[in-house]
């Protein structure tokens, strides 16, 4: 069933047929090595698929977007993996930022920011985290005080993905010490050109800077960049975490596809010392999330996000990331921590680095310990821990 | 009664609702005791279950796995006991694609079916042969073997696979029950020398199909097992106090629940899209081996889980639960080994003749 398609609008075959043709057509753009040379790659990468009408793809007609619906963005979503293709660099504007302001602001603060968000000239990135707040995000302690029309933040944030390549940062503070934790946190848009922000990037054990620290000294920030209005800032996070949860479980499966294809293309150049049932299992494994997933994609459709299962996606998600990782990782025989490239696709650097990886598949975007906390009483119904 | 007009989910809680009315009091006991309860029986799936798979022209519903295997689910999460197979699957299979209904007695109906497929754990089929209307040799672990009617043999008549109908008072035919602590495995051994078959029907290829559609069922079955094994454990944990509060407030039994409930939900669909694509015609690969693999697993460890959930009242006879578990590890290995499934698989996946992974 396609609501679509009842619009006269086209149907996700049509857009998929669309999309993979335009996509075979199109120079598929080649990452560089060097993590720092990717960021203006991937904007102009941004740029050509938004002339072609592949980006907001879910998005209002009137904000910029395609109006189509989220069967297509998955469709969409699916192709580009299949192409071999990055995700567009503005991923977490696109998918979670943007959302949130399309939800929760104003008319203005939708026509200031939301055009941006899809030619890729902004890029943004989401500052929650904390030194001292992980899993208990909501004693977050960046505080920001209110003065007129200004809101000033002084703070820290960390685990920041992909900062060093944003221009604009959701940030979430405490606008109100005396409130519970979770009532006087606000949603703040800051521009990340703004005097008194510091980005550092983190190295990580396999080399990856994508995460870093973000320092906010006296940041002095518009009130109408606060979006929900203030005090919101739990809720409109804790909305987009759902949505950001279920679309990333369906894409990072499909990624998780093709590494298993990999894995096999590196297994059979020795099937005989290869672990036939470890392969097997995995591929079991790959075959019911993928099972559950299908469920998924019809939750998202039905728009029933945020919702426990979202958490059953992410621990099936983590745990079939961290076998197959493993898996990989097993196969390649004691070279595997030796550091030389191999062939492209299957060397020691590659699977290793997944390998490590992996192993934060359990911890970031909410750990599996409170994934299953979760599940367990939401879900399942048993008592909340106090 | 079944109503074709019912889309699967209707199907399933329609079946719900009969088995809770048919599985009670002195039915539910002898379901526990003697692994039969032959008014359940009787109300439950000669009342339209032996139909599913039957095909139209021959008055039956002609629906698929789909459909059935709801059915299937539902029978786990009872625990109906009986040769649900042979009555659900083999003969309806059977009756589909040979004119055996024509060739056989009169009247199938009300006939207890047992399936004795020595391949069902893992013995090869040319034990038992099929030679000039007579069948030869030995099955054991024949589900049911001991109450049945009519006994739907498995054998090879020297060039092909075959179904020899034997019914179970022809001369030659020994059938003695192998008792279990799985009483409703309802285990049987059948020793045939010389027997006599009333009829001789089908061929390798409706033999695999009969396979692979049981093993799907089995799948679906072991995934409702799993299922009330996880609801009673979430049951208990709210009900069991301890240190002043409910066990299931502890994080230690919350996480554990957690992960059952996260292999259930994951078992379930993969029954389900197995279902799809059996259904479809989409057999290769094929998707009962790892729907097979992931719900044999899944009731296996889910019953350990809930064994550690109950804690210490869960090991006694006097309290049923124990009795779900024990059924998971009867058709734990039936039509395949989680061991022997994956390793197939991954074999497969390396054949480097092999396409991609699909």
């Amino acid at each position: 069933m396609n609501p679509a398609a009842e619009n006269g609008a086209e149907s996700v075959e049509e857009f998929r047929v669309r999309a993979r043709t335009w996509l075979a057509d199109t120079e598929i753009p080649v990452l560089p090595p060097n993590f720092d040379d990717r960021a203006p790659v991937l904007r102009e990468w941004q740029r050509r698929l938004h002339a072609a009408g592949f980006i907001g793809i879910g998005w209002p007609v009137d904000v910029g977007g395609q109006g189509l619906t989220a069967a297509h963005t998955l469709a969409f979503s699916d192709e580009l993996v299949r192409a071999r293709a990055p995700q567009p660099v503005g991923s977490i504007g696109l998918e979670v930022v943007g959302p949130t302001i399309l939800r929760y602001g104003t008319d203005e603060q939708r026509a200031r920011f939301l055009p941006a968000i899809l030619t890729g000239e902004h890029v943004w990135c989401q500052g929650f985290s904390e030194p001292d707040a992980g899993s208990d995000l909501a004693s977050l302690r960046t505080s920001a005080t209110i003065d007129d029309d200004t809101v000033t933040i002084t703070g820290q944030k960390v685990w920041t993905s992909w900062a060093t390549d944003a221009d604009w940062c959701a940030v979430l503070v405490r606008t109100d010490p005396q409130a519970s934790a979770h009532r006087g946190i606000s949603y703040v848009l800051v521009d990340l050109r703004s005097p008194g922000v510091t980005i550092r990037p983190i190295v990580m054990i396999n080399g990856d800077a994508e995460f870093n620290e973000l320092f906010f000294d006296q940041v002095r920030v518009p009130l109408t960049q606060v979006l929900g209005g203030l005090g919101q800032g739990w809720k409109l996070a804790m909305d987009t975490l759902g949505w950001e949860r279920a679309g990333y479980a369906i894409r990072r499966r499909i990624e998780n596809e093709v590494a298993f294809t990999r894995l096999l293309g590196g297994a059979r150049k020795d099937p005989s010392s290869a672990d036939a049932a470890a392969i097997g299992r995995l591929a079991v494994h790959l075959r019911a999330f993928r099972a559950v997933s299908q469920d998924t994609a019809e939750r998202l459709l039905r728009g029933d996000v945020p919702s426990p299962y979202d958490s059953v996606d992410k621990l099936l998600l983590g745990r079939t990331e961290q076998e197959l990782t493993g898996v990989a990782f097993d196969l390649l025989g004691p070279r595997r921590m030796v550091s030389e490239p191999g062939d492209e696709t299957w060397s020691p650097e590659l699977v290793t680095a997944a390998y490590l990886y992996g192993r934060a598949a359990s911890v970031y975007g909410g750990s599996v310990q409170i994934q299953r906390n979760i599940i367990a009483e939401r879900l399942l119904g048993l008592p909340r821990e106090r | 009664m079944i109503d074709d007009v019912l889309t699967v989910a209707e199907l399933a809680a329609a079946a719900d609702e009969t088995l809770s009315g048919a599985l009670t009091g002195s039915q539910r006991r002898l379901a526990f005791d003697e692994g039969f309860a032959p008014q359940a029986w009787q109300s439950v799936v000669t009342s339209g279950w032996a139909s599913v798979l039957l095909d139209r022209r021959h008055g039956g519903l002609g629906l698929g796995t789909s459909a059935l295997g709801a059915l299937f689910a539902c029978a786990g999460r009872h625990l109906l006991p009986g040769p649900l197979l042979a009555s659900t699957v083999a003969a309806p299979l059977l009756i589909n694609e040979t004119d055996v209904l024509a060739a056989g007695p009169t009247g199938l109906d009300g006939l207890l079916f047992a399936w004795a497929d020595p391949e069902d754990h893992g013995a090869p089929a040319d034990e038992i042969t099929i030679s000039g209307g007579t069948v030869d040799g030995r099955v054991e672990l024949v589900h049911h073997g001991a109450r049945a009617d009519m006994l739907l043999v498995v054998g090879t008549d020297g060039s092909d696979l075959r179904v020899a109908l034997v019914p179970v008072d022809a001369t030659g035919v020994t059938i003695q029950a192998m008792p279990s602590l799985d009483t409703a495995a309802g285990y049987a051994s059948v020793d045939l020398v010389g027997a006599e078959a009333a009829a001789i029907a089908g061929d390798s290829a409706l033999v695999d199909r009969i396979r692979r559609t049981a093993r799907l069922m089995i799948s679906f079955q072991l995934a409702g097992l799993a299922r009330h094994l996880l609801d009673e454990s979430v049951a208990f944990a709210l009900q069991r106090h301890q240190f002043g509060r409910p066990i299931g407030s502890f994080q230690a039994i919350k996480h554990l629940l957690a992960d059952m409930c996260v292999d259930v939900i994951a078992a379930e669909a993969l029954c389900r899209s197995a279902a799809l694509e059996v259904d479809a015609g989409e057999t290769l690969p094929d998707p009962t081996l790892p729907a097979k693999a992931c719900a044999a697993a899944t009731a296996r460890s889910v019953g350990e889980g809930a064994l550690q959930v109950h804690g210490g009242i869960a090991f006694t006879r006097e309290y049923d639960l124990h009795r779900w578990f024990l059924h998971a590890l009867s058709l734990q290995d039936l039509y395949g080994a989680e061991r022997t499934l994956v390793t197939t698989i991954g074999t497969g996946l390396l054949d480097i003749g092999a396409g991609g992974w699909q």
